[in-house]
């Protein structure tokens, strides 16, 4: 309750005080031991076994895979959608791992941006709308809420689209929709799965471009994506097989993606 | 979020589908129209009937043989009951039976009641024109009538109708008099439609020596139950038998009319308030019939950091607001439908403030009783399997 509710700038400046306090390194995301298993009937599915992993603030990070290697179960862990059966994880200095429902939606509300394959837009609802929605849950002023999302809308070159519904718009501008989304709600860390995966590879190009733009102004990043070449524009890459982390290594020939036409970034 | 977000919220689903809201709300609107014209009917036709009976005369006790039970009265019973029990201050046999009523080329079929003088003081029914028969009348048998109105007008008498001669059943009568209008009916009988005679002359014409009823006066109201008491144990004891007569006074007509009414009128509100809880599980069955399509709506607010109770918020304002809503609507309906049956002029309906009270927070309780389990389960989905969803 307290988490959400309390102004931005006020959280965040707590937030830095207790990273400062437990120990004065700036990770954000700490998973120690983290394992999620599926009961389905009598069988049991180990969909992820003892994750260690330290995200650090400003890191871009890719999570590579083959299918079913746990990708996206780990995203959800991540993402404070899902809880582990095993392990500790840390976000923000707090162990999210035994959070209920209502907790964990105040850390996805708080510390968190999600951006998915599909978009995950509200169909009837306009592009303004969309991006105002966490800020609702956050119990912002219908003013300040307007502003924020306004901002966000530019941040990510939409202003002319404010009023467009979801099936208004090309994927590409659905997809930034939703960056815009993540962005109002001034997130930790922006989590993505696949987030490229429904783009051609000239919008999927913008949609990095934008991304790696959002990671130099300082935003962390962590995206699943199957893409070799959508990992290079990262700078580490994590790979996952069979729910295990079998490397973890930083990029050496990072990609950087073109802005293209669709993307005027202004900011 | 506060109470306007979620009210905002949830307009946002209603508006989504605008036909489906209103079919979702008609059930209700139905049901509160329902229980609004109905019980107005119910209570219109009560006090119909309170007013009619209160018009019969005042303090007035009926006395008439009880059914299989070998009794007949007559009128010598009416004066001698009246001289053995205290409080009463009047006393009238009645006698009555079909008739034909002609005059010139015209008939008609009407009812002849054989009464005496103290008719239109006990009946509260004034004489219009000319004047009441007399009790010399009733002595000599005289074959002389008082007309109600609707027997005037069937008989289409022109000119005045007073002095001029009639035929009952044959019998040539004088009319000595009309009756002012009294309006409506008792029983299903139109006082208007009868023809006034005395009891004398009308047994001579219904070819009997009894009389069917007597009527009795007392002083005042609280008398009643007593003189009742008084004349069942007379008239038992005459006849040797228990219950030989049923005696009624106006009040105890006046209270079983009431307490029938009343039921009637609960039937009537039921009937309607089981339309209305229809109406209810209509509104579950949308709603959870709407959190299954909007699954995936659902999942991303939850994404995105709804908390259980912002769904629960959304999802009851709406069932909430959708009967509220159908309520206002049906208020609107059932006075609508009241004024329309009031002004077919077969029944009265009196709409109260009470019905629509209750039938609105009815409306209000059901919306929020019956839209409670889908926003639960709304509420408490999985985010990831609710963004999964198709
Ligand atoms: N709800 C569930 N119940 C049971 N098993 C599940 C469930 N969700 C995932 N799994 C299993 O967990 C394993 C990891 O699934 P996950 O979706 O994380 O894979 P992924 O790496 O994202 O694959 P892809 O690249 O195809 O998206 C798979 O074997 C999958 O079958
Ligand atoms: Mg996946």
């Amino acid at each position: 309750m307290a988490v959400a509710e309390a102004g931005p700038a006020a959280d965040r400046a707590g937030e830095a005080a207790r990273l400062m306090a437990s120990g004065g390194n700036d990770v954000v995301v700490r998973l120690k031991g983290i394992g999620k298993v599926y009961a389905s009937g009598a069988l049991q599915v180990t969909a992820l076994a003892d994750i260690d992993l330290e995200v650090r603030r400003g890191e871009m990070v890719a999570i590579t895979g083959p299918s079913g290697s746990g990708k996206s179960t780990l995203m959800n862990v991540l993402g404070c959608l899902d809880r582990p059966t095993a392990g500790v994880y840390e976000l923000g200095g707090r162990n999210v791992a035994r959070m209920g429902d209502d907790d964990l939606a105040a850390m996805r509300n708080r510390f968190l941006g999600f951006i998915f394959q599909n978009y995950n837009l509200l169909p009837l609802q306009s592009a303004q709308q969309n991006v105002e929605l966490p800020l609702i849950y956050r119990g912002m002023s219908g003013r300040a809420r307007r502003e924020a999302a306004r901002a966000a809308l530019a941040a990510v070159g939409l202003s002319d689209r404010t009023h467009h519904r979801p099936a208004e718009l090309s994927g590409g501008q659905q997809q930034r929709v939703a960056i815009a989304r993540a962005l109002a709600a001034q997130p930790e860390v922006l989590l993505g799965d696949e987030p490229t995966g429904n783009l051609d590879t000239h919008t999927g190009s913008d949609i990095m471009a934008l991304i790696q733009r959002l990671n130099e102004q300082g935003l962390t990043v962590i995206m699943v994506t199957h893409d070799p070449r959508i990992a290079r524009h990262c700078r580490r890459v994590v790979s996952v097989t069979d729910g295990r982390i079998v490397s973890d290594e930083a990029v050496t020939d990072r990609l950087m993606a073109e802005a293209g036409a669709t993307a005027q970034v202004s900011a | 979020m506060n109470v306007a977000e979620a009210f905002r919220l949830a307009w946002g689903g209603i508006l989504a589908n605008k036909l489906r809201s209103f079919l979702t709300a008609l059930g209700v609107i139905i049901g509160v129209g329902a229980v609004i014209t109905l019980v107005a009917v119910g209570q219109g036709t009560t006090q119909q009937i309170t007013q009619r009976l209160s018009a019969l005369g005042s303090n007035l006790i009926i006395v008439f043989p009880a059914p299989n039970k070998g009794v007949r009265l007559t009128a010598a019973d009416a004066a001698n009951a009246q001289s053995q029990v205290p409080y009463l201050t009047a006393s009238m046999p009645v006698v009555s039976g079909g008739v034909t009523v002609a005059w010139q080329a015209q008939s008609y079929s009407t009812s002849l009641n054989g009464v005496t003088p103290n008719y239109p003081q006990l009946r509260n029914a004034p004489v219009g024109e000319g004047s009441f028969f007399t009790a010399q009348d009733v002595q000599s048998r005289s074959l002389v009538v008082v007309l109600g109105q609707t027997v005037v007008q069937q008989l289409q008498m022109t000119g005045d109708p007073v002095g001029q001669t009639v035929s009952v059943n044959g019998y040539p009568a004088q009319v000595v008099g009309v009756q002012a209008t009294i309006g409506g009916s008792t029983g299903g009988q139109n006082q208007d439609d009868v023809v006034l005679m005395p009891y004398t002359s009308a047994q001579r014409i219904l070819g009997t020596a009894y009389v069917n009823q007597l009527y009795f006066q007392v002083n005042n109201g609280n008398d009643a139950a007593l003189a009742t008491a008084w004349l069942q144990a007379i008239f038992d004891h005459q006849f040797g038998r228990a219950q030989s007569v049923n005696v009624l006074s106006q009040d105890q007509l006046l209270s079983t009319v009431a307490s029938t009414t009343a039921t009637f009128t609960l039937l009537l509100g039921a009937v309607a308030g089981v339309s209305l809880l229809v109406g209810g599980i209509g509104i579950m069955n949308i709603m959870l019939v709407s959190v299954i399509e909007r699954t995936r709506e659902i999942g991303i607010r939850k994404a995105v950091g709804a908390r259980r109770w912002h769904l629960l918020a959304q999802f009851l304002f709406e069932s909430a607001t959708l009967s509220c809503l159908g309520g206002l609507i049906g208020i609107a309906a059932g006075i609508f439908g009241a004024r329309a049956i009031a002004q077919s002029g077969s029944y009265h309906a009196v709409v109260t403030t009470g019905s629509v009270v209750l039938a609105f927070a009815f409306a209000a309780v059901v919306g929020i009783v019956f839209g409670l389990w889908p926003a639960m389960q709304a509420s408490r989905l999985d985010p990831i399997v609710a963004l999964r969803h198709e």
